[in-house]
């Protein structure tokens, strides 16, 4: 990747010089690793700057495209409550444009149920947007029956999949629209694409960037070339070691959790049961009576998330949370743990010290762990 | 960086005074104060002493670490304070002190909230 920053500095889309071969053969070998990843053909890669747009492209693009296509007269577009903030904004601004947004509700580990989409979708609808696997609280979703109702209503239907690009197929998840991140996949940031099926006839999409016409259209705008490369080479050492990878951070994050249960009472696991229906460095943990951002801040040794970012007084409980159905308490109790590739397990015992003693201590002065304690 | 002041930080590792004090000991009496909008609550134990000064304050809270650093704050200038002069302690007091900025001055009201309902219990002075 890092030659591409400076000595090959051609652009990938100048076809009349040298410099730019090289740089669109690095970025069509980096498209084909990517392809790999997910068994996508690598016409299919469309690079965006990550996720975020490639949602915004899916969301925005497709239900644009649908609506015109269908007369105007449809405007419905269902996702998930648990989706993240990078589908929800979107959808939030698509209702600016006279979309109306619908979401579904999940069970308590964060399962959309396919009765729910089927009945929301008995009237019509452009789009379904699902993610894969869920940044929170690790849920992996069946992506395929639900694309499949989705299908049979005559909707397209898209997949966040940021969380969990090592671990999926896109011709098994049968979503038109499969959006991924790089740096979710020990890549560079500032990179991601969105799967653009080819054979997807209940499928549309319109560009949101307009100026030049790459990436066929539909997504305008000089390719980072260092960027593909950097992300391509991802992809490729991802679909070495992802096997290993995921049978280690399983391990890892079972004995994380093995130990905080056997040391801390009235703890409440958040999202699926540790196993094949959950990622396998997610684990999210509600320390009953001890307050998240108070964790995180007796924590700073450990690179952890609440779920909800705020530093400011204004603390709203984590959306994820309040869906699965957790009171305020539950949801404001939450830490978020993620495992990765870096991780030891001198530094998962070390990682369980700390947070067994810092809840400890923060209870210690909790009026809510005495009422805890008393139910 | 640290998203909180350094006052703020010093109270959250060493807190003053948390913990509580037996319910039912004379003169003693506590009080919650919750913030409702972000689910914060600070709880406020003080023991009024017969000659009308606050002899012993403990909290608890539950809340980011603002949350326990007003707490901290309110009892490291509650104790040994008059009934009035603890009556007299203002959020703006503690919100300065510490260099809290305008969104979490919003959660120095809980212990002063916390202290005037706990008073509130004790009888004044004849």
């Amino acid at each position: 990747m890092l030659p591409f920053f400076a000595e090959e500095f051609g652009n990938a889309a100048s076809r009349t010089h040298a410099f730019g071969w090289r740089a669109d053969e690095a970025v069509e070998r980096a498209r084909a690793q990517v392809a790999a990843l997910v068994g996508a053909d690598p016409r299919e890669v469309v690079f965006t700057s990550g996720a975020t747009e490639a949602n915004n492209l899916a969301l925005l693009g497709s239900a644009r495209a649908l609506r015109r296509a269908r007369g105007e007269k449809v405007v419905r577009v269902v996702a998930s409550r648990t989706e993240h903030r990078a589908v929800l904004d979107p959808l939030a601004a698509l209702e600016r444009e006279g979309f109306r947004a619908v979401l579904l509700p999940v069970d308590g580990e964060g399962r959309v149920d396919p009765d729910a989409l089927r009945a929301a979708l008995a009237e019509p609808a452009l789009l379904v947007s699902v993610m894969h696997a869920n940044n929170e609280i690790g849920t992996v979703q069946p992506i395929g029956p639900l694309a499949s109702l989705a299908h049979e209503a005559g909707a397209a239907f898209h997949c966040d999949a940021a969380q969990s690009a090592g671990a999926l197929e896109v011709a098994a998840l049968g979503a038109d629209f499969v959006s991924l991140s790089a740096h979710k996949l020990y890549g560079p940031k500032g990179i991601g694409a969105l799967i653009v099926r080819r054979r997807a006839p209940h499928a549309r999409l319109e560009p949101i960037l307009h100026g030049g016409g790459h990436e066929r259209g539909l997504r305008s705008g000089t390719l980072p070339v260092a960027l593909c490369v950097g992300f391509g080479r991802a992809a490729e050492l991802t679909r070495e070691l992802r096997d290993g990878d995921a049978v280690r951070h399983a391990r890892l994050r079972d004995r994380l959790w093995a130990r905080l249960s056997a040391e801390l009472p009235e703890l409440a696991l958040n999202g699926p049961p540790p196993g094949p229906e959950r990622l396998p460095g997610n684990l999210n943990v509600s320390f009953l009576g001890a307050e998240g951002e108070a964790l995180l801040a007796a924590l700073p040794e450990l690179a952890l998330s609440t779920g909800s970012a705020c530093t400011s007084a204004k603390r709203e409980p984590s959306h994820v949370l309040r869906a699965l159905g957790a009171g305020e308490l539950r949801a404001l109790s939450a830490l978020r743990f993620g495992i990765g590739r870096g991780n030891t397990d001198a530094e998962i015992e070390r990682a369980a010290d700390l947070v067994v003693a810092a809840t400890r201590k923060l209870r210690a002065l909790s009026p809510v762990w005495d009422e805890v304690r008393r139910a | 960086m640290s998203a909180y002041p350094p006052e703020v930080l010093r109270h959250f590792r060493d807190p003053v005074g948390a913990g509580r004090l037996a319910p039912d000991a004379a003169g003693v009496a506590s009080a919650e104060a919750r913030d409702p909008e972000g689910g914060q609550r600070v709880r406020l134990h003080v023991r009024l002493g017969a000659d009308g000064r606050l002899d012993d304050v403990r909290f608890q809270a539950f809340g980011c670490p603002v949350t326990i650093a007003v707490a901290s704050a309110a009892v490291e200038r509650l104790r040994g304070r008059a009934r009035a002069a603890a009556l007299a302690l203002e959020p703006a007091e503690l919100a300065g002190a510490l260099g809290l900025d305008p969104e979490q001055a919003r959660l120095a009201e809980l212990p002063v909230r916390a202290l005037r309902a706990a008073l509130a219990y004790l009888a004044p002075p004849p």
